[in-house]
Parts: C-alpha cells; structure tokens; sequence
C-alpha cells in the first residue's frame, strides 16, 4: 500500500511574494482595528464638542463628560457594586437554567417522539408570545423580589434553546444513526456517543444567543419589578429625568454583555479545538 | 461448502401512510465461507434493504435470514456492516473510531483494543492512531471504517457501495486494499454495487437482482478469476465478457420496465 504516504508537514520557506502577502494582511487588520477605535473616539468627541456648544441639549443627551462624573459619583456611593453584583447574579443565573433546562429538556423531547408530536404546537406557541405580555402574572406569581426576574428572563431564553437544541438533535446525519444501527447501539449509547457530541457546536451557539436573551429577560424583568440593578437604575434615571445616570448605566451594561459574550466565545473556542470542531 | 449466509424466501414489505411497498420478493441465495458475493441491481432496486436485512436491522416480512444458522440479529456482532461513507465520528481519534464499535458492544478489553492497534499497525494506519479523520485522505479514512468493522471479528462482512464515495484514483486503489485485507483476514462478505467492473474485479460469483420487488435474475460465477487481484482483473481478457454478460443482464431486466 505505497500509495499511502504520510502528509508532509515541509519546513516553512516562504517565498519573498508570500511574506509581502502576509505583510499586506497583516496591514488591513491594522487598519480595521484602528478604524474601530478611532469610529469611537470619533463619535464620542462629537458628542463631548456638540454638547459642550449647546448644539444639542446634555440634558436630554448627557455628554461624555456628565456621564464619567456621573460614574465617579455612583462609585463614591458605593452603589455601583451592589446594582452590577444584583444584574450580574439575574442574568447568571438565568443564563445557566434556561441552558441546562433547555438541553434536558431537549434530549427528552428527542428520546420520546409521540411526547415531542404532543407538545411541540404548545412550545412553538408559547416561543412565538411576546413574553413582556407574562409580566402581571409573573409579578403575582412570583412575588416582586429576584426570581420574578430571573423567571422573565428563563421565560425569554427557555423556548429558543428547547427549538434550537432539538431541531440540532433531530438532524443528525441519517447515514451516522445508520452507522450506530449496524453496531447494534441502544438509544443511550445513540445519544451519548452520536448525537451529543456532534451537536456540541449546535449547544454552544445556543449559549451564544441565550447570552443576548438572558440579559434582554433580566433587564426587562427589573424594569418591571425591582429594588436593585442597572436595568432599575436606568428606569429610575429616566424617571427623574437624569439622563447622565441612564447614559452611564447603558454603557457599563454594554461592557457587560459584551464580556459575558466574550467569555463564551473563549469557551467555544477552547472546547472547539479540543474535540477537533472545525468553525 | 459451509453456507455463512442463508436467505430462505425472504420477502419484504415497506409500509408508510400512502402505501405499501413490496422491496424483495421470494428472495433465496447463499453465501459461502470465506466467498465474496456480489449483488448487482438497478438502483433503487432494494441493494441496501437487502443488506439490512442480512444484519438484522430490518426484520423480513416472510421468510428467513440466517447467518450460521441463527436468525440475523443485529446486536448479535455476526455481521459487520460497512456503509458507503467512511462515517468516521470527527471529534474521535483514528484510534478511538476504530474501538467505537468495542464500547457499544460493551467489549472493549485490552486484548481487543490490542487486537484494533494490531490491525492499524498491519494495515499502516498505526502511525495515524491520534490523527483525526479530517487529517487522512479518503481512501485512508475508508480503511479505518473497514478496520472499525474488523475489530469486532465478524462472521459476515455486508460492504454497501463502499467506493462509491471515493474518486476514481483512490477508489481502484482501496478496492486493491479492501481485497487484499478480506482475503487475508478470510473474510466471508456480501458486497453490494451498481457498479459492473467493481462487482467482477472484487467478488467470486455475482448476483444480479431485478427492479422492485427484487428478484434473482440470473448468477455469474467468476471463480475462474479467483486468484487474481482487482487490477489485474481488470486486466485480464474475460474481464469485458463478464461485464457484457452482467451489463446484457442488467439491462434487460431495466427494459422490462
């Protein structure tokens, strides 16, 4: 069998055209990244300048400037802390239940076919209905403290992992399932060795979206009902009408959805690489 | 001769809301130890169904398939089915593919996991054990699928259109490979195709089936071939007689149509 030959890893000897390549490269992503910076620092100077000549109102605008007093004002309070820490726990906790009861839930809807034809038109429905429209019966329900939130946020993120999950579950590879048939593999075996581990990449996009869900639920939630939070600072700040505390509450919200996104994104790249995913 | 592979009038029906389908009708044939059978059909004429069949995975409406005198079961590793794609799991090593079958069998004891690095070494697959299947070319990934049925010693190997994946190159390449390892590991094996020149350069008799409900048209007996190997077959001058024959065949049963 000399056909078969081991691929060759050659040394790297790059030709003199490649390196000006991955030097042309190497200058566009450059350029992007200091684009990116630059859009920002662009629009925040134009607001800072515009604001500052009365162009426009920094009372309905607030400016750069407000808005980083405003931030020194809430860290000498030494409330900031306690509404990041209150956010952060909601949209936490959240994020994990709606992601393992959506798994499991998942899974049993995969295992038992006549429980899936029986309740899929309720799922479908209940994922369709703007989940704001819970709200009363959450409150009364739930009571006005913390797990009425994280019930609007499960709520929110719940049925979009259930559908996303299940649909990646139920396409696994026809000739794969074939392949477990002819080994003689029992529905567990079939689950825990083929359509878990292919669907990995699958649960782990549905983390990503359950981030973004999680915390729209969380921050809808504290608008509803809340003593604690940025999503109740921002409701508050807007009914006083101090916009420099909306402002600055939107923007340390923006950091931290952005880091959790982050975060699973570093995840995945790690479990990525250690099961061989390609992306 | 030993019969490894009795099918004893077997028929089989396909029933889905619309319809009912009759797939094989009184279908009876052997296959001998230590014999490659070919089974050659228009396709969509039931090649797979019937292969199903010998494994156990569907169970026929009539009649009997017994592989050494037992009922085909497919939990009971008689058989080992080779599909048309390699169906090598990504995110596994060469080497734990190839053991798959060991874990869902509940077999995987040292001496068979040694058993699996000893055909990996055989075939030159062994430098490859921690690769995975995105790292190996096609005909290589082929070989571990067939070490991957190996490893669990079956009586009875049913190979469905095995090639039928791969390039041309790489295809009369493994096929030379796939022969040389049934042979030497005297292999019995059902090799299912539509393809006329795979069918005579790698089996001993060859059966070819009419469209739906399958049925034998007529048998080739190619053990005047037998020592030879698929590219000398190829080669040989009864090659184009026999694929006459079978393609004459084969065409007369598509006609009746």
């Amino acid at each position: 069998m000399k056909h078969l030959k081991r691929k060759n890893e050659s040394p790297p000897a790059y030709s003199a055209e490649h390196l000006s390549y991955i030097k042309n490269e190497r200058k566009k992503s450059a350029v992007i990244t200091l684009s990116r910076v630059g859009l920002l620092l662009i629009f925040l100077l134009l607001w800072e300048l515009l604001a500052k000549f009365n162009v426009i109102d920094s009372f309905i605008s607030s400016s750069p400037s407000r808005m980083i007093d405003c931030l020194a004002e809430l860290l000498k309070g030494g409330e900031l802390g306690k509404h990041i820490g209150v956010t952060l726990l909601e949209t936490v906790v959240s994020f994990f239940l709606a992601t393992t009861l959506g798994t499991l839930i998942a899974v049993i809807l995969w295992w038992f076919e006549s429980v899936r034809r029986v309740l899929e038109p309720y799922i479908v429905v209940l994922n369709a209905l703007p989940k704001i429209a819970l709200g009363p019966i959450i409150i009364i329900w739930m009571g006005t403290d913390m797990s009425a939130i994280i019930t609007m946020a499960l709520a929110i993120s719940l049925f979009v992992t259930i559908l996303n999950t299940l649909s990646g579950f139920l396409s696994v590879e026809k000739s794969k399932l074939m392949l477990m048939k002819t080994l003689g593999a029992t529905k567990w075996q079939t689950l825990t060795k083929l359509v878990l581990p292919s669907n990995i990449p699958n649960i782990i996009d549905a983390l990503k979206i359950n981030v973004g869900m999680c915390w729209v639920g969380t921050i809808m939630g504290e608008y509803l009902v809340s003593h604690a939070g940025l999503g109740y600072l921002i409701i508050y700040g807007g009914q006083i009408f101090k916009l420099d505390l909306v402002m600055t509450s939107t923007v340390i919200l923006c950091f931290l959805a952005g880091g959790m996104y982050y975060l699973v994104a570093l995840a995945q790249k790690i479990v990525s690489k250690k099961l061989n995913i390609e992306k | 001769m030993n019969a490894i592979l009795q099918m004893q009038n077997v028929c089989l029906t396909y029933h889905t809301r619309k319809n009912e389908t009759l797939a094989v009708k009184n279908l009876s044939f052997e296959c001998y130890d230590g014999e490659l059978l070919g089974i050659v059909g228009p396709s969509g004429c039931g090649k797979t169904t019937i292969l199903s069949l010998m494994s156990g995975i569907l169970v026929p409406t009539q009649g009997e398939v017994l592989i050494g005198n037992q009922k085909a079961d497919a939990r009971s590793g008689m058989t080992g089915y080779m599909l048309q794609k390699d169906e090598l799991m990504p995110w596994r090593t060469i080497l734990s593919n190839v053991t798959l079958g060991l874990e869902i069998k509940k077999q995987k004891t040292p001496q068979k996991v040694d058993y699996a690095i000893e055909l990996l070494k055989k075939y030159n697959l062994y430098d490859f054990k921690d690769f995975y299947p995105n790292q190996l070319s096609g005909g290589m990934k082929q070989r571990v699928a067939l070490i991957r049925t190996l490893v669990l010693e079956p009586k009875l190997m049913l190979l469905d259109e095995p090639f039928s994946a791969l390039d041309f190159q790489t295809r009369l390449n493994v096929v030379e490979d796939v022969y040389a390892i049934l042979k030497s590991e005297n292999k019995s094996a059902v090799f299912v195709t539509h393809d006329i020149s795979e069918a005579i350069s790698l089996c001993d008799r060859v059966i070819i089936l009419t469209q739906r409900p399958s049925q034998i048209k007529d048998i080739v007996d190619l053990s005047p071939l037998k020592e030879m190997s698929p590219l000398k077959r190829r080669e040989s001058a009864q090659f184009s007689e026999y694929f006459d024959k079978i393609w004459s065949n084969l065409q007369t049963t598509t006609e009746k149509k």
